[in-house]
C-alpha cells in the first residue's frame, strides 16, 4: 500500500482514528509516520501506546520482588522496592524526561564506598 | 506526653541569623535513601520495617548523631506526634502510621532523620537565613556516615532509587521558608511564584505540600532531583531565592516610602493591636497577624518583640503545643484563649494594655 500523506513511499504504520463514531484512517510511510509525531513526544510508539487508557496489556508482568504491577505504580506513582527500577527499566526510562525536566542521566555524587 | 522537656528547647533554626534572614526564615535541604534489597515502606512487611529502624538507628548512632534523641513513634502517644510535626520533625504520613517508624532528631533541631517515611530514609538540615549550603554540607556528611553502615539502593545511571520517580537522581529536594508580605500586600505574590515555576521551583504553603498559604509564608523547593548534581540544584533555588530576596525589599521599601506608607502602618499597627489586645486567637489569625508583625519588625519599626519571637510564637501559637504546655488535652476555644494569652505575654506584659507602639520613619 502506498502511502496516503506523501503518495510515495510504501506505508509501513497503519492509524485508524474514531471520532465521534467517524472512522478516518492513514496509512503513513516512515519518513511521513516520523513527521507525524507531535513534537514533545518521544516516539511514534510512545504516542500511541498514550492513546490507550491502561495499557492493559503493555506491560502485564510484576515485579519479581515485591509483586508490584506497573498498572499500580502508575495509579499510586509509588513503587514497591529497588528492583522495580531493574523490572520496569524500559517504562521508566521512557517517563524519565518527563518527570525531570528532560533528564535522564544522574550527575550526582554516589555513596561512599564501604 | 512524652516530649514536654522539649518545649524548653530552642529550635536551632529559629534564630534571626544568617543571610537574608528578614526574608528567608531558613534553608533545608533532604535527601531521600533506601535500603537495597529492602522493600519501601508501603510494601514492606512488619519484620523489614523493624529491621529497617534497628538498622537506621544503629548507623546513626555511628555517626555525629549518637548523642542525638532516637524516638519510636510507636511509643509516643497522638499528641506528642502532632507535636513532632508542628515542629517540622516529622511529616504528618509518618505521624500517621507510628508502627516500626521513628526519627532522630540532633543538634538543636536543625537535624531530623525520618525512618520508613515514603524512603527507609529522609535525613534532614536545617539552617538559618539563606544558607542552603551550609545546611547542605551538613546533610551531605551525615549521608556520608550513615552509607557506612548501610548498604543503600543505587544505580549509576539513575542514583539513589527512591519510592517515588521524583525524587530519583540525588534525592536533594532543597527548599527555602520565605516571608513575603510585602510581595502579598503588594498583590504580586502570584506572578512572582509563577515566575518560579517557570525556573523548575515549586512554591508550596508553609505547611508543605497541599496546604494553604498562611501569613505569606511560602517554601520554594526544587522540582526536579536528576539530571544535575547536588551543587548545580542548590545553587539555582539560590540565585532564584536572591532574586525574590530583592523583589521583596523593593516592594517593602515601596510601600513605606511611597503613597501606600498609611495602608502598610494601618496593616502593621491594626494586627499589633490584636496580638496584644485580643482574647481569642485562632492559629490562622495569629498567623496573619504575626506575618505583619515580623514585617514591621524587618522594617525596623518601634514595635513589640523581636524578630525570633515572631518567628518562635507561629511554632508555640500551634494546637499542640498550646496542649503541650499546658499539660492537657484543650478545646478549640479554650486553646484561642491560651493563644492569645501566650502572645500577648511574649510581646510585653500580660494583661496589660500596651501603649500604641509608634513607628520609626523609614524602612
Amino acid at each position: 500500500m502506498i502511502c496516503t500523506s506523501c503518495r510515495k513511499a510504501e506505508a509501513v504504520v497503519f492509524i485508524k482514528t474514531i471520532v465521534n463514531n467517524k472512522v478516518s484512517q492513514q496509512a503513513l510511510c516512515a519518513s511521513c509516520a516520523g513527521e507525524a509525531v507531535p513534537a514533545g513526544a518521544d516516539s511514534l510508539l510512545e504516542l500511541l501506546s498514550g492513546l490507550l487508557p491502561s495499557r492493559p496489556r503493555v506491560h502485564p508482568s510484576r515485579c519479581p520482588d515485591c509483586q508490584t504491577s506497573y498498572a499500580q505504580f502508575r495509579e499510586r506513582g509509588r513503587f514497591g522496592c529497588p528492583a522495580c527500577y531493574e523490572h520496569f527499566a524500559a517504562q521508566i526510562r521512557s517517563i524519565l524526561p518527563r518527570i525531570h525536566a528532560g533528564a535522564t542521566q544522574h550527575r550526582g555524587k554516589a555513596p561512599k564506598q564501604r | 506526653m512524652q516530649l514536654q522537656a522539649m518545649l524548653r528547647l530552642k529550635m536551632g533554626w529559629i534564630m534571626a541569623q544568617g543571610e537574608h534572614h528578614e526574608t528567608v526564615l531558613s534553608s533545608r535541604v533532604r535527601l531521600a535513601r533506601n535500603i537495597e534489597r529492602s522493600r519501601f515502606p508501603s510494601h514492606a512487611s512488619r519484620e523489614t520495617l523493624r529491621r529497617v529502624l534497628e538498622e537506621a538507628f544503629a548507623a546513626a548512632r555511628r555517626t555525629p548523631l549518637k548523642d542525638a534523641a532516637y524516638l519510636r513513634l510507636a511509643e509516643l502517644d497522638a499528641l506528642d506526634h502532632r507535636f513532632l510535626v508542628e515542629r517540622h520533625l516529622i511529616s504528618p504520613a509518618l505521624a500517621s502510621q507510628p508502627q516500626e517508624r521513628g526519627v532522630v532528631v540532633g543538634e538543636q533541631e536543625t537535624i531530623s532523620l525520618m525512618v520508613n517515611e515514603e524512603d527507609h530514609l529522609r535525613l534532614s538540615c536545617l539552617s538559618p537565613g539563606l544558607s542552603l549550603e551550609k545546611a547542605f554540607r551538613k546533610a551531605d556528611a551525615l549521608d556520608d556516615g550513615l552509607a557506612e553502615g548501610l548498604e543503600y539502593a543505587f544505580r549509576g545511571d539513575w542514583g539513589y532509587l527512591t519510592a517515588c520517580p521524583t525524587n530519583l537522581g540525588t534525592g536533594l529536594r532543597a527548599s527555602c521558608l520565605v516571608h513575603l508580605p510585602g510581595l502579598g500586600l503588594a498583590g504580586r505574590t502570584g506572578e512572582v511564584l509563577e515566575g518560579l515555576s517557570r525556573l523548575g521551583l515549586i512554591a508550596r504553603g508553609l505547611y508543605g505540600e497541599g496546604t494553604k498559604v498562611m501569613g505569606d509564608f511560602f517554601q520554594i523547593a526544587n522540582a526536579t532531583a536528576l539530571g544535575r548534581t547536588e551543587g548545580e540544584i542548590l545553587r539555582a533555588l539560590e540565585k532564584a531565592v536572591g532574586r525574590l530576596v530583592e523583589l521583596e525589599r523593593e516592594s517593602r521599601e515601596a510601600l513605606a516610602s511611597g503613597p501606600d506608607r498609611a495602608r502598610l502602618e494601618d496593616t502593621v499597627l491594626r494586627s499589633i493591636g490584636l496580638l496584644t489586645h485580643a482574647r481569642l486567637l485562632s492559629f490562622e489569625e495569629a498567623c496573619q497577624h504575626l506575618s505583619a508583625l515580623r514585617l514591621g519588625l524587618a522594617l525596623g519599626w518601634k514595635v513589640p518583640g523581636d524578630i525570633a519571637t515572631a518567628s518562635e510564637l507561629m511554632i508555640l501559637a500551634q494546637p499542640a503545643h498550646l496542649q503541650m504546655l499546658a499539660q492537657e488535652e484543650l478545646a478549640a476555644n479554650e486553646r484561642d484563649l491560651r493563644r492569645s494569652s501566650l502572645i500577648r505575654e511574649r510581646l510585653g506584659g500580660q494583661g496589660t494594655e500596651p501603649s500604641p507602639p509608634s513607628p520609626r520613619s523609614g524602612a
